[in-house]
């Protein structure tokens, strides 16, 4: 399936800020943040602390991925 | 006497804030305390100079969990107003980055509540700082060297 990634922040110093990945089928969030991390080893610490969310709501690693779904991937937060 | 429901207002925006009209935004007759925090853009972080900050956000998302933030702080704290601005884009030294004002009957509840919201906005909502240092180096804010 191909899912619609949007990076933030300092991901963007590692991937474009818009860009598709191919996944399997039965994918989970979780599987799409360790596909992330398999394509830029260097950014696995700020994905496995990263959170994933859908339709603007964050969503759990063990959510299952639909094929068109937008993916935006959050670092850490760090406002305020 | 008519009960009016708490006012509630989260936004995220890229232009200067301005801390006064929202404190005169939250008066409420039943109101005994307010209390404004104001986070500022600081001229150091851990003894480095900072030449500036730049705010980045996921903007619906970050107002949508701000209002939910402020949601539950209302319930929790009885408040009678709660609001919060968070701004993004380059900011020098000095500007105001976020403000939260929580208004309500007594002075405790207005510092906790106040207090609450802005340390979950600042640990929850996808908001996120860049310090630019003198030097030109920059870092992500959290300290995660990563």
């Amino acid at each position: 399936m191909k899912l619609r990634i949007t990076t933030f922040a300092q991901l963007k110093d590692h991937f474009e800020p818009n860009f598709t990945l191919e996944l399997p089928e039965d994918s989970t969030a979780g599987d799409a943040l360790l596909s992330l991390a398999k394509l830029r080893p260097e950014a696995e610490p700020i994905l496995e602390a990263s959170r994933i969310a859908i339709n603007e709501e964050i969503v759990s690693v063990e959510t299952p991925l639909e094929d068109g779904q937008n993916l935006f991937v959050l670092p850490p937060a760090s406002g305020g | 006497m008519t009960v009016s429901a708490p006012a509630i207002h989260s936004r995220i925006c890229s232009e200067p804030l301005q801390p006064s009209l929202l404190y005169e935004r939250s008066a409420h007759p039943a109101s005994g305390a307010v209390v404004l925090f104001s986070g500022v853009v600081r001229n150091s972080n851990h003894g480095r100079p900072v030449d500036y900050l730049e705010y980045e956000a996921y903007p619906e998302l970050a107002e949508k969990m701000m209002r939910q933030i402020l949601s539950q702080a209302t319930e929790r704290w009885q408040l009678n107003a709660a609001l919060a601005e968070h701004r993004t884009g380059r900011l020098e030294i000095g500007e105001v980055a976020v403000v939260i004002v929580t208004s309500c009957g007594h002075r405790e509840e207005c510092y906790e509540a106040n207090r609450y919201i802005i340390d979950t906005i600042k640990s929850e909502v996808p908001i996120w700082k860049k310090e630019v240092f003198l030097d030109g180096s920059y870092e992500w804010g959290n300290h995660c060297h990563c």
